[in-house]
C-alpha cells in the first residue's frame, strides 16, 4: 500500500488536532483551501474510481438535503464543474427554495466543497441558509443522465471550464459538438445553460456548439441583463473574482432550452 | 493449425429464391463461398493485386520517408468488422488497425468487387446500414456516430472537400493572452502555441475527413454496439457504451435529441439485439442480460447467465485439461447476440455467445419480459464460438481452432487439425438429415490455408471485448 498523499495527510493532522484545542468549533470552522488544492485538469475519459448511481431513482439524496426530505423536491440546478463552490454560496440564499448540486471530478476539490457547505450550515444554523446546496464529485461528461432525469433540471451552468488549448484535446472540453445533447436531454424546455469563461477562444467555441443544436436559442443581451444570475454567475464564482484582481474580460453566453422539434413526417 | 475466421455473413443477390454465398473473414482476408456447391468463388485481396501493391509501396518507401515505410511494413490489417447490406447488393468491410471502412458489391455470382475505402478517423466498432440502404452508420471508439453515404463517386469527394476547406488559412491568433487565469499547464500551452506560431505558418493539425460525412451523436465513452429501431414509423439509433449506457435518439436529422437511457447494467455492455419492435436485449460484462422495453426505458428483465456459463466451462474442464483455474473463473464477456426466426409459428429464439466459451446458449423469447426464462444450452462446440451466420435452413458457426476451447489466452497443442465452420439446422433441438450435406458444402472453406497466424495479434482479434471491463484504478 503507498502511504496516502501528502497534502490529505496534513489535512487530517489539522482536522485532529483542531477537534483536540476546540471541539465544540471544529464543525463550524470553515476548511482551509491549502489543504484541498488539486491539479487544474482531470482527464474525463479515464475511468477513475467513481461512484455514481445506477440510475437517478437509486440515488439517496437525503444525506444531501436533510432539511428537504419530506418535501420530494428533485434537484434543478447543477452546477457542472463547480470548483470550490463559490458559485453555490452565491446562489443558494438567492433561490432558496430550488435544490442544487455541484458536480466536481477532482476528488480533493469536492470534499473541500462538502466540508465548507457542512461548516456553512453550522454557522447559520439559526438563519437555516445553505440548505439547498450540496456537492459530489462526479465525472458530468459521463454519467449526467445517471444523476438526473430527462427533462430535470431548470439550470445548468457551466463556470470557467478547463479551455483545453490543445486541438487535441477539444473532445475534452466541456461543450462539444455531441455533448449539447445531453445537457438537452436533462434541461426541461424553457431551462437555461449559462456559461461564462475568461477565454475568448473557449466562449466562441461554447456558442458556436450551443447555436449549432436546434434544442438551444442563445439569450439577447436584454435578457442576460434582466436575468440575477449572469450578475451572480460574473461576481460569485471564485475565478470570476480571479479574473476581475488580473483585469481580464468575462465573456457570458446563456442558451435556453426549447421544446423537442415535431417528429419529421 | 490455419487462422480462424472471426467474423461471417452470409448474402443471397439474386433474391430469396438464388443462390446464398457465406462470407467468411480470416484476418486481412475475405473469402466467398457459394453454398449450393461449396465452390470458392471470390477472394480479397486479389493475390496479384496485392503483389503490386506491395512493390509500389517499397517504392515510395525510401529512407526520406520514415513513416510510411513503418506503414507499409506492417502486416495487412485485419478484418473486424462484415456487414451486409439489407438488399443483399453489398457489403461493409471495417479493418481494425488501419481504421478503413470498405464497400464492395456483390455480384450474383458471389463476386466482390471492392467499391471505395474511407479513412474513419477513430477505430469503428459498429456498423449499421440505413433501412433505405443508402447510408452506412459507423460507431467508433472515441464515442462519436458517422453517417456516410453507401456509395460515393470521385466528383462527390471533390465537391465535399472543396465546400469544406476554408477559404484562406485563418492568422495565427493565441487561443488565450496573458490575462486569462492560468494553471501551469496551460500556461507552458499558450507559450509553445506562440512559440510555434513564430517559427513557422500554422500546419494544419489534423487530416480532415475527406469524403462526405456527418457527425450524428456523441458519447463520452466508447461506443461498442449500435443498431436502428422503428416504431410507429419512427426511426431512432440505439447506442450502447462501456460506461453502462444504453442510449435512445431520434434518428436523423433529429440526432440531438435523446428519447432517454437505458440504465441498468452494472458492467460494460458489448451487444444489442432486437427481439420484437418493442423488445430489446443487451449483454455485456455482466453475468446476466437485459431485457427492455426500450422506447419507455424499462427494464423488465434480468436473465442470468452463470449456471450455462459454468456449465460450458465445466464440461470442458473435465474433457480436456490444462485450462487455468484462474481463466476459468466466473467472469462473462458476451461477444454476440442473434435472434432466429422461429419456425411453424413458434417464437424466436435468441441466441447468446461468450468469450472464451465453447457454447451457444438459446432463449425462447416467447413472453420474453413477462415471465422467467431459462437459458439452454443450443449447441456445445469443440472450440469457442467467434460468430454465427444463417442460411435457410442452417445455421454457420465460426469456431476458434486456435485456442483450448474455454479459454483466451492457451493454444492447443494438439496436432489435430479441427473444423473451422461448423454447420447446425436453424431449430437447434431439430434431428437433421441433411448435416451432412451441409458439412460436404464447407470442406473447401475449412481447409482453405488464409494466412500466418501470431499468437499476441490473434488473441487480440478474436478476444477484445473482455478488456473493455473496467480495472480498479487508482484513485485521482
Amino acid at each position: 500500500m503507498p502511504p496516502p498523499p501528502a497534502k490529505r495527510q496534513k489535512r487530517d493532522a489539522y482536522k485532529a488536532a483542531l477537534n483536540e484545542k476546540h471541539p465544540e468549533e471544529a464543525a463550524a470552522t470553515l476548511p482551509k483551501k491549502r489543504f484541498y488544492r488539486q491539479r487544474a485538469h482531470a482527464n474525463p475519459f479515464s475511468d477513475h474510481a467513481l461512484s455514481y448511481p445506477r440510475t437517478p431513482d437509486s440515488m439517496d439524496w437525503s444525506s444531501h438535503y436533510p432539511d428537504f426530505v419530506d418535501q420530494s423536491k428533485r434537484i434543478e440546478v447543477a452546477d457542472i464543474g463547480c470548483g470550490f463552490g463559490g458559485l453555490l454560496f452565491a446562489l443558494s440564499p438567492r433561490l432558496p427554495d430550488a435544490l442544487m448540486l455541484g458536480m466536481e471530478l477532482r476528488v480533493s476539490v469536492a470534499e473541500f466543497v462538502q466540508e465548507k457547505i457542512k461548516a456553512m450550515r453550522v454557522q447559520n444554523a439559526e438563519s437555516g441558509l445553505y440548505r439547498n446546496i450540496s456537492c459530489c464529485r462526479a465525472n458530468s461528461m459521463k454519467f449526467l443522465p445517471n444523476f438526473f432525469h430527462r427533462a430535470q433540471l431548470t439550470k445548468i451552468f457551466l463556470c470557467f471550464p478547463d479551455p483545453h488549448f490543445k486541438a487535441r484535446k477539444h473532445k475534452a472540453r466541456i461543450v462539444s459538438a455531441t455533448l449539447t445533447a445531453e445537457y438537452a436531454f436533462v434541461l426541461r424546455p424553457g431551462g437555461i445553460v449559462y456559461t461564462i469563461t475568461d477565454v475568448e477562444d473557449l466562449h466562441l467555441w461554447m456558442k458556436e456548439h450551443f447555436e449549432a443544436c436546434p434544442l438551444f436559442l442563445t439569450l439577447t443581451s436584454e435578457e442576460l441583463a434582466s436575468d440575477e444570475c449572469v450578475e451572480i454567475m460574473k461576481t460569485g464564482t471564485e475565478e470570476g473574482k480571479k479574473v476581475e484582481r488580473n483585469g481580464g474580460t468575462k465573456y457570458v453566453a446563456c442558451f435556453r432550452r426549447l421544446e423537442d422539434p415535431p417528429w419529421p413526417v | 493449425m490455419h487462422h480462424p475466421y472471426q467474423a461471417i455473413e452470409t448474402f443471397s443477390p439474386a433474391g430469396a429464391q438464388g443462390p446464398v454465398f457465406l462470407l467468411a473473414a480470416g484476418g486481412p482476408k475475405l473469402y466467398a463461398v457459394n453454398l449450393e456447391n461449396g465452390a470458392i468463388v471470390s477472394s480479397w485481396p486479389d493475390e496479384e493485386n496485392n503483389q503490386k501493391d506491395d512493390n509500389k509501396v517499397e517504392e515510395v518507401a525510401g529512407p526520406l520517408n520514415k513513416k510510411r515505410k513503418v506503414a507499409a511494413a506492417a502486416e495487412q490489417p485485419n478484418i473486424c468488422k462484415l456487414t451486409v447490406s439489407h438488399d443483399h447488393q453489398h457489403a461493409i468491410v471495417v479493418t481494425g488497425e488501419d481504421k478503413t471502412v470498405r464497400v464492395f458489391s456483390l455480384g450474383t455470382e458471389g463476386e466482390l468487387q471492392e467499391l471505395s475505402q474511407r479513412l474513419m478517423p477513430k477505430r469503428p466498432s459498429a456498423v449499421v446500414i440505413s433501412a433505405d440502404n443508402k447510408t452506412i452508420i459507423i460507431s467508433d471508439k472515441f464515442g462519436d456516430v458517422y453517417a456516410l453515404p453507401l456509395l460515393t463517386t470521385p466528383e462527390a469527394e471533390s465537391a465535399f472537400s472543396a465546400s469544406s476547406r476554408p477559404a484562406a488559412p485563418k492568422p495565427f491568433k493565441p487561443a488565450a493572452t496573458a490575462l486569462t487565469v492560468h494553471s501551469g499547464a496551460n500556461r507552458r500551452a499558450l507559450e509553445d502555441q506562440l512559440k510555434k506560431a513564430q517559427e513557422q505558418p500554422p500546419q494544419k493539425t489534423k487530416e480532415a475527413l475527406n469524403f462526405p460525412h456527418q457527425l450524428l451523436l456523441g458519447h463520452v465513452s466508447l461506443l461498442t454496439d449500435m443498431l436502428i429501431a422503428r416504431m410507429d414509423q419512427r426511426s431512432y439509433i440505439i447506442t450502447a457504451d462501456r460506461d453502462e449506457h444504453i442510449r435512445v435518439s431520434r434518428d436523423f436529422p433529429q440526432t440531438q435529441v435523446i428519447e432517454n437511457f437505458c440504465l441498468g447494467h452494472e458492467e460494460f455492455i458489448s451487444k444489442l439485439c432486437l427481439i420484437s419492435p418493442t423488445l430489446l436485449v443487451s449483454g455485456g460484462g455482466d453475468d446476466y442480460l437485459c431485457v427492455w422495453d426500450w422506447l419507455n426505458a424499462r427494464l423488465l428483465q434480468r436473465i442470468s447467465l452463470t449456471s450455462v456459463v459454468s456449465q460450458a466451462r465445466s464440461k470442458v474442464s473435465k474433457t480436456q485439461t490444462g485450462v487455468d483455474a484462474e481463466e476459468s473463473s466466473s467472469a462473462v464477456a458476451v461477444s454476440g447476440l442473434w435472434t432466429i426466426p422461429g419456425t411453424d409459428g413458434n417464437a424466436p429464439q435468441l441466441l447468446v455467445a461468450c468469450e472464451g466459451v465453447p457454447a451457444l446458449f438459446a432463449i425462447d423469447t416467447s413472453r420474453l419480459g413477462k415471465t422467467e426464462k431459462d437459458v439452454d444450452i443450443g449447441v456445445f462446440t469443440h472450440g469457442n464460438v467467434l460468430d454465427v451466420a444463417f442460411a435457410t435452413q442452417a445455421m454457420i458457426v465460426s469456431i476458434d481452432n486456435i485456442h483450448v476451447p474455454g479459454s483466451i489466452t492457451q493454444v492447443d497443442q494438439r496436432e489435430t487439425s479441427q473444423a473451422r465452420l461448423l454447420v447446425f439446422p436453424r431449430s437447434l433441438c431439430q434431428e437433421w438429415s441433411e448435416r451432412d450435406h451441409w458439412n460436404n458444402l464447407l470442406v473447401d472453406i475449412n481447409k482453405q490455408v488464409v494466412v500466418d497466424w501470431h499468437e499476441k495479434a490473434l488473441q487480440a482479434l478474436l478476444y477484445s471485448v473482455h478488456n473493455l471491463r473496467k480495472r480498479d484504478n487508482d484513485e485521482e
